[in-house]
């Protein structure tokens, strides 16, 4: 089983601190939301995950070997990593940035039948096997998340690791990626999901974790992680507004 | 995705293969093939001896221009990019003009590698100084060194004499001379392994384009293959550039029409850029040497006025998106 272990892990971008003295143990089996405000060190937390955050104070370890000491294939056939947003500025398809979660499995200049037969299984499930041959470029912000989770999907990672993977979709997108999501985790993936949707990661994740200011101020089941008063601390809202419904 | 490289590198092979055959046969003098087969004769001399290691010249200059042009605008994620945009062509072009300044044309080639080299080691300098190399400053810093190296041409150019005048522009605008077979084979010794290299690295090249992080989350070291592609388009540009002098158009117009016919995939884009930047400029060298014949018109002029209207046609009927 996939397992994190952090301790102590501050990272600074300049003179700002992203995270500070962050200390978590992630596993396989669980479907982890990220939250807090803007600024609070989620994408942060997230990319160090995937092995993109190099240098950092504290360890890092994935599976009991520093974060560092990992090949980058090899971390990337471990852990499968989203961005918040792909800007492509060439012509590649749909279906081409799907297969690129393909990379880290590929020997040879061409994908395989099977590279081809995940990626587009992949592409069923979060439903966007439909504009497979268009350019990415002319989808809609929905579309392209849809596509490039699809890449996450078919790169078949232990972790999954993403920045806010619905934060264009439709309702029915949503809930659909959350579930899809959910389904991995039970199978023993470790999914972790940076988020502003409280609502749904209260209802499918099985753990929160909230940051603020890069700390780590609430860590548990949603129920106790996003309890009234840490919520109302953290958020500045009043937490009827958001999670009373 | 295999088939589809295949028919394009087959079909872009085809076209260069019929500008090679047909282009030396086109010239000032008139030629017969079958007396050119016969050892001795002048027409063997004009088809092998001078056109034929042009027309190779030619292509492999194109050729190479047109995989840099391709490399450039994957690193800095702008199709608008060229051979010429990130510094190295000129500080050639600052080199020749050098040696051509203080008198000595006969050096103008080495010249203009010394000065394609000394930018290309201070762009490096500059644009990895940070933790890894980043393609933003790398087009800061090549730009940079665009102007200055510009600056520095004009500044000279205004203090030489009228003789040295005409030989810096003819210079600057480009040309293909007749050359030994030596340089021939001392160019495709140049060309073709880097650019076999950096077809064996076209998958990293697809997950570059799409981003650094994308990248290095799929197992792509992005600072070390950008610094490949900046090193590896920077020689290519080098070795044609002291030969030719600047040759403009081809070098962004080549890999920009086939992205914008064929996609974005690497494993297509690069032999197909290599072998029609090579049938492109062998058409536009060859209609340099003959359209004003016995006159020469320089051939950057033709790539450019040749081919925009060309390109300008094929943004009218783009492709449904």
């Amino acid at each position: 089983m996939i397992v994190y272990r952090l301790r102590a892990v501050t990272v600074r971008y300049g003179k700002t601190e992203a995270l500070r003295a962050a200390s978590l143990e992630l596993r396989g089996g669980e479907f982890v939301g990220i939250v807090g405000p803007n600024g609070a060190g989620k994408s942060t937390l997230v990319s160090l995950l995937a092995g993109l955050r190099r240098e950092f104070d504290g360890s890092c370890e994935l599976d009991g070997r520093p974060i560092g000491d990992w090949p980058r294939r090899e971390l990337s056939r471990a852990a499968a990593h989203i961005p918040q947003s792909v800007d492509l500025r060439f012509p590649f398809t749909a279906a081409e940035v799907a297969m690129m979660g393909r990379a880290p499995h590929a020997s040879g200049m061409f994908e395989s039948p099977d590279d081809a037969a995940r990626t587009r299984a992949a592409m069923e499930e979060t439903d966007c096997a439909r504009f497979a041959s268009r350019d990415f470029r002319t989808l809609s912000g929905g579309e392209k998340q849809r596509v490039v989770l699809a890449a996450a999907l078919a790169q078949d990672a232990r972790a999954i690791l993403l920045d806010e993977p619905a934060s264009s979709l439709d309702p029915k997108h949503q809930v659909a990626v959350h579930e899809l999501l959910a389904a991995r985790a039970r199978a023993g993936r470790l999914v972790v999901a940076a988020t502003h949707d409280l609502r749904l990661a209260a209802r499918t994740c099985t753990r929160i974790v909230v940051l603020r200011e890069g700390r780590v101020e609430a860590d548990g089941p949603p129920r106790e992680a996003l309890e009234p008063a840490t919520f109302s601390r953290v958020f500045e809202v009043d937490p009827g507004i958001w999670l009373g419904a | 995705m295999a088939r589809r490289v295949i028919a394009w590198s087959v079909g872009s092979a085809l076209v260069l293969l019929i500008a090679l055959t047909l282009a030396p046969l086109v010239g000032s003098a008139p030629l017969s093939v079958r007396e050119a087969m016969i050892p001795g004769t002048q027409d063997r001399e004009i088809l092998f001896g001078l056109r034929l290691p042009r027309v190779l010249i030619a292509a492999l200059a194109g050729g190479a221009l047109a995989v840099a042009g391709l490399m450039f605008q994957t690193l800095v994620r702008d199709s608008l990019a060229d051979p010429y945009t990130l510094g190295v062509s000129s500080g050639a072009s600052l080199g020749a003009v050098t040696a051509i300044f203080l008198g000595w044309s006969g050096a103008a080639g080495p010249m203009a590698l010394m000065g394609a080299g000394a930018v290309l080691t201070a762009v490096m300098a500059i644009a990895s100084s940070g933790r890894r190399m980043s393609p933003f400053t790398l087009l800061l810093a090549g730009v940079t060194a665009n102007s200055m190296n510009i600056a520095a041409i004009l500044f000279l150019h205004s203090l030489a004499d009228y003789g040295r005048s005409f030989t810096i522009v003819r210079w600057l605008m480009g040309g293909i001379e007749h050359p030994p077979y030596s340089t021939v084979g001392l160019l495709a010794a140049v060309v073709l392994p880097v650019v076999a290299l950096l077809f064996r690295r076209a998958r990293d090249w697809n997950l570059l384009a799409a981003g650094e992080e994308w990248a290095e989350a799929r197992g792509v070291a992005a600072g070390r293959l950008t610094k490949l592609g900046y090193v590896a388009g920077s020689v290519l540009t080098a070795a044609v550039t002291c030969l030719t002098g600047p040759i403009g158009f081809l070098g962004w117009i080549v890999p920009h029409a086939l992205r914008l016919r064929a996609g974005a995939d690497h494993r297509l884009l690069i032999p197909c850029a290599f072998l029609l930047g090579a049938a492109f400029l062998v058409v536009c060298d060859t209609a340099a040497r003959t359209l004003l014949a016995p006159e020469e018109i320089p051939v950057g002029a033709i790539t450019a006025l040749g081919a925009g209207p060309f390109f300008l046609l094929l943004l009218r009927h783009r492709p449904e998106e």
